[in-house]
């Protein structure tokens, strides 16, 4: 395959350094070009072999990353039923992430119907925003706190966690005769052998899994969550599903955090439970949606102002306070 | 500019936009094809005025010569043999897609860490945020053409280096040491 890729080995093949930069020069420049402009962009093609092929190069490559930063409507494909939906036989839905037709022809079956959780006292374990801590269960599953986070964990059942706030990663000891049930808020989540990620922040949950799966509201919706999917539910909606790269469930553990048409007001928030930082964001811009990862390297003050650059807004620090707020319009 | 502006502009343009295709598309006849899309195309086109009719119609013209070679490079991947293997549930398709999808941004991820961090930026404002040049400009404290600058990096490491589209992904956004220099780290 080397050979293909010309002699200095750099560009893909067909093509040279030189046609590869004009190649982007003339992306950069389409945009915005007029007529006489895209009649000079057709001489420049027939110009040179070359010139065709890295433009074409070019040009696939941009438009399939535009396709990746848009990520399916799993919810179009798979419709959702309210979590009320009264049919006799909940339906079991499967969204489908990387490894999800695989990981889902081993594990049908194995739902069993979830026992009612006991009352008795849990054990809980807080973490203070910017400090991480593990645990190891009895039966071996482990689970990985972010910062700012709250769990209860009942020791009497053993295989029922409480995510009350915050974030946590589960390994989970999968056991089909005792499913491993993670519930936050009124929501619960049933493990299948899993490898998961959850955040609670407010009245918005966030589930990504990395590897097997787990069930979304396995009394109700009965949705299936495999390996590369994610979902987003806020308290008394209907949960939305995406996906995700395996590599970025739990990223916060090696310190990036991965955001994916995520509101500025929950970027905040993982920026608090990561750093221990509490960032405010302005009202207007609470809602507005980044795409985009970021390593939580430095302190906050050179942090918080790269964070701001990134999701087009920006920092304030008065009286020891961060705050973001639009990038042009001010606060 | 009414649909009937658009037509009167496409017809009196013919000759160019068959040109930029044929150009595009290395085949007369998917050339012609291709302008047939666009004639029709042009019906779907709503909102404001143009300011740029021709420059405009130019640029449907070329996104449609890049989703004819995306469907042309598909084909090729098929004819491999490899996702013809993968076909059975009728989700497949989608699931293969995104599959590909998520590689794609590991892979343009892993390139921009690589990257000095102004080059990442103004590539994430650029790409990620839909930024404007001029707001990238603006909000990184440089002129524009600084920004063309960094983008001109970016897309060049990105999307058409060798280095992006290895297997080795950890390799695909080390900086050469003449590059580090040039970015004066």
């Amino acid at each position: 395959m080397v050979d293909e890729w010309g002699k200095d080995g750099d560009y893909g093949p067909g093509y040279g350094e030189h046609a590869a930069a004009e190649a982007v020069a003339w992306h950069l420049r389409l945009p915005t070009a007029d007529g006489g402009a895209w009649t000079a962009f057709a001489d420049w093609i027939e110009a040179n072999p070359q010139n065709a092929i890295a433009y074409d190069a070019l040009a696939v490559a941009d438009a399939e990353l535009t396709d990746a930063l848009s990520p399916p409507d799993w919810s179009r494909a798979i419709p959702l039923v309210a979590a009320n939906d009264d049919r006799p036989t909940p339906r079991r839905r499967w969204v489908l992430g990387t490894v999800g037709g695989l990981a889902a022809a081993g594990i049908v079956g194995v739902m069993l119907p979830l026992e009612n959780p006991s009352k008795t006292a849990a054990r809980i374990i807080e973490t203070p925003a910017g400090v991480r801590r593990s645990v190891t269960l009895a039966d071996g599953s482990r689970i990985d706190l972010n910062g700012g986070t709250r769990l209860a964990v009942d020791d009497s059942s053993a295989r029922l966690v409480t995510l009350e706030r915050g974030e946590a990663i589960f390994r989970i000891t999968h056991d089909a005769a005792h499913p491993f049930v993670v519930q936050s808020g009124t929501m619960r989540l049933q493990d299948v052998g899993t490898v998961f990620n959850v955040a609670r922040v407010g009245a918005h949950l966030g589930v990504q899994v990395a590897e097997g799966a787990v069930m979304f509201q396995p009394e109700q919706d009965r949705i299936m969550l495999t390996a590369g999917a994610a979902l987003s539910h806020v308290d008394g909606g209907a949960p939305r599903m995406s996906g995700i790269a395996i590599d970025d469930v739990g990223s916060w553990r090696k310190g990036r955090l991965v955001f994916q048409q995520t509101p500025v007001r929950l970027v905040a928030a993982a920026l608090e439970r990561s750093t221990g930082t509490v960032v405010r964001v302005a009202p207007g811009l609470a809602e507005t949606r980044f795409t985009g990862s970021i390593g939580i390297t430095g302190g906050a003050d050179s942090l918080i102002p790269r964070v701001a650059a990134l999701i087009g807004a920006r920092a304030e620090h008065v009286n020891g306070r961060w705050r973001l707020v639009g990038g042009h319009a001010g606060p | 500019m009414t649909l009937g502006g658009l037509r009167a502009v496409f017809l009196a343009e013919r000759a160019m936009l068959l040109r930029l295709l044929v150009a595009r598309l290395g085949s007369v006849e998917e050339a012609e094809d291709a302008l047939q899309d666009l004639w029709l195309k042009l019906e779907t086109v709503t909102g404001g005025p143009i300011a740029e009719p021709l420059g405009y119609i130019c640029r449907m013209a070329n996104n449609i010569a890049v989703d004819r070679r995306r469907r042309a490079a598909r084909r090729a991947d098929r004819d491999t043999g490899w996702m013809e293997t993968q076909a059975g549930a009728d989700e497949q398709p989608d699931a293969e897609r995104a599959m590909i999808a998520r590689e794609r941004l590991a892979r343009v991820e892993a390139t921009l860490t690589g990257l000095p961090e102004r080059v990442a930026t103004a590539f994430r404002l650029y790409r990620f945020e839909d930024l404007p040049q001029k707001a990238i400009a603006e909000q990184m404290g440089i002129t524009v053409s600084g920004v063309e600058k960094l983008l001109h990096r970016a897309y060049l490491r990105i999307h058409l280096q060798r280095s992006n589209s290895g297997a080795d992904i950890p390799q695909a956004g080390r900086l050469t040491h003449e590059e580090d220099q040039r970015d004066g780290r």
